[in-house]
């Protein structure tokens, strides 16, 4: 059985909010774990959500599955491996409560020479940042067995974005790494850097792909860039739009080892109106992986 | 490709990230692949990401941090140009809120003193407020744990 997920939000409005739908509805959560600490001297202790989000596991007995922010699994710098170790011991904590049925991080650079860019840069297609990414996959392996990376919505990229899905198969070659395959991050992609989205995942490694990410998105302000160009944006606040459903009905029959398909949301973009929305793509989700 | 992250942060937070990517493609201290990647980057792509990072940065900070979210409040245009100086000074090293308003108190302390540092000019940023529908994406707002990291996609 392939299960809908729902990405639980870090916020306490938005849970009050989403209460019934979460409950009724997905069969799996995800979290994002960096959102459940808070800085304790050199390290981290878990926030308020941290408790809210395990005892939500065990009322329910759902599986969670984590999709990490801020590993930073392109960086190679030196600067920044205290910093990873630092990282690596709060997820063996969260994995002792959560119990992950698999972690991921998005393919990007987001503490560039241990700086909180936060934001997932791309990185060259070079084999050694493709060893360099496994390198760290592993060390995550050494916690939670299954791994993986989120192809991530680049507004640039370092070189033709079609040879992307090549780069991410060489990341994925060690044993249990996984592909989490965000299609609206393809969606904008190809929007903005003007390439065939449906080209893009006929170049991908699909057997890899262990999760699937559906979200809407929005279009930034022509007032942004000096230049008035507008450009698609990875901002999770909105419906699921058609594109998406389209590439999500051709590529789920393609992904043989695929075993969730989780709806994100970002938190306090939904209003009460929206629930119903929400709602039903969760079940639009359920009919198309059935 | 040796040297990437460092000139990564560079041009992302530079006052014009732009310039700073055709500067890039330019340097010959640079390898030749790494100048054809900067060269191959789209302008608007990396002008975009700049102001994005400062969108995270700037969320970080108001969750941390209580008077600067007054300051907010009080005087948007203001605060968004304190914090430009501010993004363009001080190196983002901290990636939780409560770090942040560290950071930014300390900055702050020091621009009081009497030797103020040296004051680059604005970079871009949005800095502001605005809807979710008009705002650069990010995963922030305000819940019961003021310290926790924005979720960026």
């Amino acid at each position: 059985m392939i299960a809908t997920g729902f990405n639980l939000p870090p916020d306490e409005e938005s849970l009050q909010r989403l209460a019934p739908l979460i409950i009724e509805e997905p069969d799996l959560y995800e979290v994002a774990p960096e959102t459940l600490w808070r800085q304790q001297g050199d390290g981290f202790a878990p926030n308020g959500f941290h408790r809210r989000f395990a005892d939500l596991r065990a009322r329910t007995g759902r599986p969670f599955v984590a999709h990490g922010v801020g590993l930073s699994v392109g960086g190679g710098g030196a600067a920044d491996e205290r910093r990873k170790r630092t990282w690596l011991r709060q997820i063996a904590a969260d994995h002792a409560v959560f119990d992950f049925l698999w972690y991921t991080d998005h393919l990007g650079v987001s503490a560039p020479e241990g700086l909180a860019l936060t934001l997932p840069l791309p990185v060259p297609y070079t084999p050694a940042v493709a060893t360099g990414v496994g390198r760290r996959l592993s060390a995550l392996q050494a916690i939670v067995p299954d791994v993986g990376v989120e192809n991530t919505a680049h507004h640039f990229v370092l070189g033709d974005p079609l040879d992307e899905p090549a780069f991410i198969a060489r990341c994925l070659n060690g044993r249990r790494t996984h592909l989490l395959l965000d299609l609206h991050n393809v969606h904008t992609m190809a929007t903005n850097l003007g390439f065939a989205a449906a080209a893009y995942l006929q170049r991908l490694p699909l057997e890899k792909v262990i999760e699937i990410h559906v979200s809407g998105g929005a279009e930034s302000s022509p007032r942004w860039l000096p230049s008035g160009r507008v450009l698609r944006l990875d901002s999770h606040d909105g419906a699921v739009p058609d594109e998406v459903w389209d590439l999500l009905e051709a590529v789920v029959p393609r992904c043989p080892n695929l075993r969730a398909v989780v709806l994100e949301r970002l938190e306090r973009t939904a209003d009460e109106g929206d629930v119903p929305l929400l709602r039903e793509e969760l079940r639009r989700i359920r009919r198309v992986v059935a | 490709m040796k040297g990437y992250e460092r000139r990564m942060i560079e041009i992302l937070t530079a006052p014009d990230p732009e310039q700073a990517l055709r500067a890039a493609a330019a340097d010959p201290s640079l390898s030749p692949a790494l100048r054809r990647a900067f060269a191959a980057a789209d302008p608007d792509g990396v002008r975009l990401t700049a102001l994005l990072v400062a969108r995270l940065r700037f969320e970080r900070l108001l969750r941390g941090c209580p008077e600067a979210a007054q300051a907010f409040d009080a005087d948007a245009a203001a605060f968004a140009a304190d914090f430009r100086r501010y993004h363009a000074q001080v190196p983002p090293t901290t990636f939780f809120p409560l770090g942040e308003s560290m950071l930014y108190r300390s900055w702050l302390s020091d621009r009081a003193s009497p030797t103020p540092p040296a004051s680059p000019p604005p970079s871009p940023s949005p800095a502001r407020r605005r809807s979710a529908r008009e705002a650069p994406p990010s995963r922030g707002g305000r819940g019961t744990s003021a310290d926790r990291p924005s979720r960026a996609r």
